[in-house]
């Protein structure tokens, strides 16, 4: 497997566990259980359990290649924050929500979600193939087996421009994709 | 406060529950899995005397020499269990256990092999009488009342006594080490460290003008080896039996060993290494939070506010592009490219930290500035302009700088490692790759607390309306 390749999946798998389960998650917090206490424990638990120690570890221990333990590890921590944010109102809400809002729209629940934090959510999605090249570098540092990605290439001193500028590209596909996917009612895209 | 006491309450749980998750990791990892010999959480088949005991005896009716050897390293704590047992066996496998028992009364009488019983018989006959003369020093009240004036009173007499059960006195001898505090405490383990050494066969001593340091690093290398060998001379009663089903297991064992350090029974060694090792990383660390904080929210506000130059260009995209293609090419490249000397590392952070801060605060100002955009262009004075964006930016940092805090602590250490700077990043991968259990659970558990810490103070700044939900 191409080291873009490798970074490419991973980034992607990361990108759908994130906005699946992240989204669930947030929808548990908003509509299910009152506060903020479910997405605390989620944060405090990801404190713990570091990528520089989990990935390597799960690499080691199980058959999968690590653009999958990767992704699947990233996809989790970025759920979290993208129910963390989700679940934190917005200090004010646009004029479209107050209106949708006050003329009793059906869509009034997306509405809300709207009108919670949706740039932070596309930027903790867009920053997925920062994070995943990051942990890929850190499995070359840790791992004498080989380790394929763009952050292995950065990791091991063998970088070049196309590399650098795949990542940017990545990162800009992440966030256009994530405004995408979050697109509200009562908001742009 | 009330909420953040109770919060720090619910952290511990939290905490031990993540230990869980990552323990269990730690045992499927082939690496780590080397060094644990114990099942994980649940030990089907604990260990006691008793069972070693009766282990060995079987040993010795298929393998003498093994068994002999079994038998010799039990020493007298297999004894009251061996030699109760001696008379159901059939009379041959009676003389083969009398036989390996050899070893053991030379443990118990250094002139044993001077003047040896002549035969298999008469060492059954020998072995006879030491059980009537001395069945009633195996009692471990007895044994706990010896041990005790042997550490409080230095008199040969009780070394005597104390010969006679050999191995059976090692539970009360550990127990009695204690807590070492002062010098009577330093004292009364250099009296019981030469028992221990002698009958466990490892070299321990405490001098007697060693410092309460010496002796207690003393006192836990002896412990850590009764952490594994303690079992097979501990007779366990059946409640403790029950309990060993736990406690014999390297989760019980990690977490006796660490509360045992911060209890200050033990040398703090695993403390001392992560303060002397996590100053390089604080340093790091601190300087990537002052980034995310300061710099952050600042560069995030001037990017924003270039937008109300009415600039064509650079009103839409020249800030978005600019902050995002920033921070893609400097994060990666510089955290896996190193830093040369601590102060460029701190540097790498701080910009790291500040521009992960400035990328989610810009992205979000940025979501609402097409309506928001008058209450600022509403201001006149560049400073009033400023102070009305920043009301609008720092209601985000205690959402996102505990979020952030758990990738800043991966950064750093990705860069640490990357560096070869004697950080905590660099010991936590020479224990990944030695399997060093204690020091991985110290990193990850330090981690999750301050995250705790993090997210509670980060939380103190959360309007009550939020924190409740909706």
């Amino acid at each position: 497997m191409s080291h873009l390749s490798a970074t490419l999946l991973g980034s992607f798998m990361a990108l759908v566990i994130a906005v699946s389960l992240g989204l669930l998650l947030g929808r548990v917090t908003l509509e299910w259980l009152a506060g903020r206490g479910v997405t605390t424990l989620l944060v405090e638990s990801r404190g713990g359990l570091l990528g520089v120690i989990v990935v390597p570890l799960l690499v080691a221990a199980s058959d999968w290649p690590h653009w999958v333990v990767i992704g699947c590890f990233v996809g989790v921590g970025r759920s979290v924050a993208l129910a963390r944010w989700s679940s934190t109102g917005a200090s004010e809400w646009s004029p479209a929500i107050r209106g949708g809002l006050a003329l009793g729209r059906s869509g009034s629940l997306l509405l809300l979600r709207a009108a919670r934090r949706r740039g932070a959510v596309v930027a903790s999605l867009a920053a997925i193939p920062l994070e995943v090249a990051l942990l890929e570098g850190c499995l070359v540092l840790v791992q004498d087996a080989p380790v394929t990605g763009l952050g292995a290439l950065l990791a091991s001193g063998r970088a070049e421009v196309w590399a650098v500028a795949s990542l940017v590209l990545l990162v800009g596909a992440h966030e256009w994709s994530a405004r995408r996917v979050l697109r509200g009612p009562g908001g742009r895209g | 406060m009330a909420d953040a006491l109770r919060r720090i309450l619910l952290g511990l749980p939290l905490l031990l529950l993540g230990a869980v998750l990552l323990f269990s990791l730690l045992g499927s990892s082939p690496v780590t899995a080397q060094t644990l010999t114990r099942p994980l959480f649940y030990n089907p088949a604990p260990e006691s005397a008793e069972s070693a005991s009766l282990e060995a005896l079987e040993l010795v009716q298929s393998d003498l020499s093994l068994g002999t050897k079994r038998l010799t390293e039990l020493g007298g704590a297999a004894l009251p269990y061996v030699l109760s047992r001696l008379g159901q066996l059939p009379i041959d496998a009676r003389r083969r256990v009398a036989l390996a028992l050899d070893g053991v009364a030379v443990r118990l009488d250094p002139t044993f092999l001077a003047r040896p019983p002549a035969d298999a018989d008469a060492r059954l006959v020998y072995w006879d009488r030491y059980q009537d003369d001395h069945q009633l020093d195996f009692r471990p009240l007895v044994v706990a009342r010896i041990v005790h004036r042997l550490g409080t009173q230095a008199r040969g007499l009780r070394a005597a006594d104390l010969r006679v059960v050999d191995t059976y006195a090692l539970p009360a001898l550990v127990a009695e080490i204690g807590r070492i505090r002062s010098r009577d405490d330093v004292e009364r383990a250099s009296r019981l460290t030469p028992h221990i050494a002698r009958l466990t066969g490892h070299p321990f001593a405490i001098e007697g003008d060693a410092s309460v340091r010496e002796a207690r690093q003393v006192a836990t290398e002896i412990r850590s080896l009764w952490d594994s060998i303690g079992p097979r001379y501990t007779p366990l009663d059946p409640v403790a039996r029950l309990a060993a089903h736990v406690t014999q297991t390297e989760f019980s064992t990690w977490l006796a060993r660490t509360a045992r350090e911060l209890a200050r029974i033990d040398s703090p060694n695993l403390v001392e290494r992560l303060v002397g090792h996590g100053r390089l990383t604080v340093g790091f660390l601190v300087s990537a939070l002052l980034g995310a904080l300061v710099v952050g929210p600042v560069l995030a506000g001037a990017l924003e506010l270039l937008r109300f130059r009415r600039l064509r260009f650079a009103e839409v995209w020249l800030p978005r592009a600019g902050l995002g293609l920033t921070l893609t090419i400097a994060m990666p490249t510089l955290v896996l490219g190193g830093a040369s000397n601590p102060a460029a590392g701190s540097t790498i952070s701080a910009l790291v930290g500040a521009l992960g801060a400035a990328f989610v605060l810009h992205r979000e100002v940025m979501d609402r500035m097409d309506w928001r955009s008058h209450v600022v262009l509403g201001r006149r004075r560049p400073l009033e302009r400023i102070l009305a964006l920043g009301t609008w930016l720092l209601p985000s940092l205690p959402t996102l700088v505990p979020l952030l805090f758990a990738e800043l602590v991966t950064s750093v250490l990705v860069l640490e490692i990357a560096s070869n700077a004697r950080g905590i990043g660099s010991v936590t991968l020479t224990a990944l790759k030695q399997g060093d259990v204690p020091w991985i659970m110290a990193v990850c558990l330090v981690f999750a607390a301050l995250t705790s810490v993090t997210q509670v103070l980060a939380d103190a700044f959360v309007p009550g309306r939020e924190q409740r939900g909706r």
